[in-house]
C-alpha cells in the first residue's frame, strides 16, 4: 500500500457565487519514501492540496474525496481529533516564508521543546538534548546558542533549517515542502533542497516538493506532478518528463527556465505562455489551458480526460506532444 | 534590558519636563494678579503678599519664573488649597487612593472581560455570536456613562436592591485609613467586623467599577478581536496546528501572546480614558477620590488645586504610558537585542 493516496480530491471555497473549486479531482500516490515533485504556476491549487493532505484548510473549505490515506490510514474514517493527531504523528509540513512560519514570540528552543513535546519527549533536559541534536541534523552551527535565540535575530535560510528540524522533530513518514526555498537566495535554495532529499534518504521519509520552479527539481524527484488551474495536467516519472514532455503546458513550462550558454542569443526574448492562469470562478470551457496554449484545436472545447500515455505517465491533453528524440548534449 | 530601561526613563523625564513647561505657560495664561491666584486674597503690598511675589518671582524674567516654578515643582510643592489651607501633594495624597482602588478594579474587569469577549468574537468570526458581541461593544463604546451610571443605579441599586448607591463602605463600619485602598483596609478590621466590612467594600466597588470598566472593555474587546483574527491567519498558526498543538492552546498561547503586542499600547492609552471616566464615575457615585475633589475645586475656584492636582494626574498618566511600554519591549522579543 501507498504512504499517501488520493482519489479524486476536490476542494471548494463558498463565494457569493456559488462553491468555488480550486481543487478538481486530483488523484495521486506516494510510495513511501518516494520523492514527488508537484509543479505549478501560482493559483494552481498545489498549496491547497499540501494544506488538504495536512488537515490545515481553512474551516469553510469544502473538501470531498473518493478516498484519503496516508501511511494506511483512512483519514475519512477518523474523528477530527484523531485526524489531527494521526497527520502530526506521521506529517509535517514546511512553507514557504520561513521567518513567517515560526512564531516571532518564542525562542527557537521553545517551539522544539513544544514540537518534542508532542511527540513523548516530557523531561526538559532530554528535551534540550534532543532538540541540539536535531538542530545539528539540520546542519546549524553553534545549536545551544541558536535555542536561546529568537525567529528575528535568524536569516531566512537558517529559520528554514529549523522549520525543518521541527518538521523532523516528530519523525513524520511523509514532508511536505510547499515552495521551501522560493523566499532565499540561490545558493541556500541548494543547500535546503539537498538537506531536505538527504533526509530523504537517511530516514527514509516521503518528500512532496511543491515548487513553481522546473528546475528545482531536475534532477532529485522521482516522479513529477503538473497542475494547472486546480487539475493534474501531467504526472508522471520524472526523467520522462524532464526528458519529453508530453503536454504542451509541462513544456511551456520547461521552456521558461533560462540556461546558460545555450540556446540562447542576445535579444532572445524567455519563452512564456501568453496570458495568465484563468481566475478559478472564471475557468475556459473545455481544457483549461484551451486558451492559451500554442497547440490548441476545435476539439479543445471538450474537456480531455487524464489518461495513459504510453511509456511515460499520464496526460490530460487531446493531442499530447510527440515522444521527443534523443538529442546530443 | 539595562538600555531599555534607561530609554524609558529618558523619554519619562522630557514628557515630564514638557508637561511642566506647559502647565507653566497656562499659569501665565490666567487672568488676574498671579500672586492671588496661587495664594489666595492677601492685601497688595502686606508682608504675605511681598513673601508670595517673591517666591512666585512675579517681577523677575520669564525664564527666571520658570525655573523657580520647576523648583517648586520637583521639590513637591504644588502649592496649597485656598478652601482647606492644605497642601495640594497632601490632600492628593489622601484622595487618590480612593481613585487608583476604582481604577485597578475597572482595569481589571476591562482587561479579564474585554480580552476574552474579543478572543471569543475572533475565533467565531462571522457568526451570531461574534455579530453580538460586536454589536453590544460598540453600544458600550459609545455610552455616556453619566447616563449609563445612573441607569445601573436605578436598576440595580434601587430596584434590585444588591448594591449600594454611593460612597466606599456603609457608614456602620469605622475602617482605619491604614493604605487608603478600602478593600485591604477594611481587611485589617478583620478582628472587629470579620469579613462584614470587606463584602461592605467590595459591594459598593462593583457597581462604580463596573461603570467606569464600560467604555475601555468595548475598546479592549474590539481590538483584541481584530489583532486575534489578524494572528490566527498567519502561517505560524498553521504551523503549530500541523505540529499537533490543541486548538485552545493555538488560541490562548500562540495566538494571543502575538496579539497582545500591539494592544499593549491601546489599554496604556486606555488608561487615560479611565481617569477622565473616573471624574464622571467618582461624580456618580459620590466616590471620595480624586475626580471629585477635582470637580469640586473646580466649582469653588480653588486655583492652586486645580493646577496641581492636573498636574499630578497628568504625572500619572505619564507614568502608566512610560510603564506601558516598558512592558511592551519586554513583551516583544523583537525589541530585545536587536540584530
Amino acid at each position: 500500500m501507498s504512504l499517501l493516496h488520493i482519489e479524486n480530491l476536490t476542494i471548494e471555497f463558498p463565494t457569493h457565487k456559488g462553491y468555488v473549486r480550486v481543487v478538481d479531482k486530483v488523484s495521486l500516490r506516494m510510495k513511501s519514501g518516494e520523492v514527488l515533485g508537484v509543479v505549478g504556476e501560482s493559483g494552481s491549487g498545489k498549496s491547497m492540496l499540501a494544506l488538504a493532505v495536512m488537515g490545515l484548510l481553512a474551516p469553510n473549505a469544502k473538501l470531498t474525496a473518493d478516498f484519503l490515506s496516508l501511511n494506511h490510514q483512512d483519514l475519512m474514517k477518523l474523528t477530527k481529533e484523531q485526524r489531527r493527531s494521526f497527520i502530526a504523528q506521521n506529517a509535517s509540513i514546511i512553507f514557504q516564508k520561513p521567518e513567517n512560519s515560526l512564531n516571532p514570540c518564542f525562542s527557537v528552543g521553545d517551539q522544539l521543546r513544544e514540537s518534542l513535546k508532542l511527540n513523548g519527549v516530557q523531561r526538559y533536559r532530554e528535551q534540550q538534548k534532543k532538540a541540539i541534536e536535531l538542530l545539528s541534523d539540520v546542519g546549524i552551527s553553534d545549536p545551544e546558542t541558536r535555542l536561546s535565540q529568537y525567529p528575528h535575530q535568524l536569516s531566512g535560510g537558517m529559520n528554514q533549517r529549523i522549520m525543518i528540524a521541527m518538521a523532523i522533530a516528530s519523525k513524520p513518514k511523509l514532508l511536505i515542502a510547499d515552495e521551501p526555498t522560493t523566499a532565499l537566495d540561490v545558493t541556500i535554495q541548494a543547500q535546503i533542497i539537498e538537506l531536505l532529499l538527504q533526509l530523504n534518504t537517511d530516514n527514509d521519509m516521503g518528500l512532496m516538493l511543491i515548487t513553481h520552479d522546473f528546475a528545482l527539481l531536475s534532477e532529485s524527484t522521482q516522479r513529477v506532478c503538473v497542475m494547472y488551474s486546480g487539475q493534474i495536467m501531467e504526472n508522471a516519472n520524472s526523467q520522462n518528463i524532464l526528458k519529453s514532455p508530453r503536454h504542451p503546458y509541462s513544456k511551456a513550462l520547461l521552456e521558461s527556465i533560462p540556461h546558460i550558454g545555450e540556446r540562447h542569443h542576445m535579444g532572445e526574448r524567455l519563452f512564456s505562455l501568453k496570458g495568465t492562469i484563468p481566475a478559478i470562478d472564471h475557468l475556459p470551457v473545455g481544457c483549461r489551458l484551451g486558451p492559451r496554449c500554442p497547440r490548441a484545436a476545435k476539439e479543445c472545447v471538450k474537456t480531455p480526460r487524464l489518461e495513459a500515455v504510453k511509456n511515460h505517465g499520464l496526460v490530460r491533453c487531446h493531442f499530447p506532444l510527440p515522444e521527443a528524440q534523443e538529442k546530443e548534449a | 534590558m539595562i538600555r531599555i530601561i534607561l530609554r524609558q526613563l529618558s523619554i519619562f523625564a522630557s514628557s515630564l519636563l514638557g508637561i511642566i513647561f506647559i502647565f507653566f505657560l497656562l499659569t501665565q495664561l490666567i487672568p488676574g494678579d498671579p500672586v492671588v491666584l496661587n495664594y489666595g486674597n492677601l492685601t497688595p503690598g502686606s508682608f504675605e503678599y511681598e513673601r508670595a511675589a517673591e517666591s512666585l518671582g512675579v517681577n523677575q524674567s520669564f525664564f527666571d519664573q520658570f525655573y523657580l516654578y520647576l523648583k517648586r515643582v520637583l521639590s513637591g510643592d504644588f502649592g496649597y488649597s485656598l478652601i482647606t489651607n492644605r497642601s495640594v501633594l497632601d490632600e492628593f495624597l489622601t484622595f487618590f487612593p480612593a481613585t487608583l482602588e476604582l481604577s485597578i478594579f475597572a482595569s481589571l474587569i476591562a482587561l479579564i472581560l474585554g480580552v476574552s469577549l474579543g478572543v471569543f468574537a475572533a475565533v467565531r468570526k462571522g457568526t451570531w455570536l461574534d455579530n453580538l458581541v460586536m454589536s453590544s461593544s460598540l453600544v458600550g463604546y459609545s455610552m455616556p456613562i453619566f447616563w449609563w451610571g445612573m441607569l445601573l443605579i436605578l436598576f440595580f441599586s434601587l430596584d434590585l436592591g444588591w448594591a449600594p448607591v454611593a460612597g466606599r463602605i456603609s457608614y456602620v463600619y469605622d475602617i482605619e485609613p491604614v493604605t487608603g485602598f478600602m478593600l485591604i483596609d477594611s481587611l485589617y478590621a478583620y478582628p472587629k467586623y470579620e469579613f462584614a466590612a470587606f463584602y461592605n467594600a467590595l459591594s459598593h466597588l462593583v457597581l462604580p467599577a463596573f461603570v467606569l470598566a464600560t467604555v475601555p472593555l468595548a475598546a479592549i474587546a474590539r481590538m483584541t478581536r481584530s489583532s486575534m483574527i489578524e494572528v490566527l491567519n498567519a502561517d505560524y498558526i498553521l504551523t503549530a496546528k500541523a505540529k499537533g498543538v490543541s486548538d485552545t492552546k493555538i488560541i490562548w498561547v500562540h495566538g494571543l501572546r502575538n496579539a497582545l503586542i500591539p494592544m499593549v499600547t491601546i489599554i496604556g492609552l486606555q488608561s487615560s480614558v479611565l481617569l477622565t471616566g473616573a471624574i464622571l464615575t467618582e461624580t456618580i457615585f459620590a466616590w471620595p477620590g480624586i475626580g471629585k475633589w477635582m470637580v469640586e475645586a473646580i466649582f469653588r475656584r480653588d486655583f492652586p488645586t486645580i493646577q496641581g492636582g492636573v498636574l499630578l494626574i497628568a504625572f500619572f498618566v505619564v507614568l502608566i504610558n512610560a510603564s506601558v511600554d516598558f512592558l511592551y519591549a519586554v513583551i516583544n522579543p523583537r525589541m530585545r537585542r536587536p540584530k
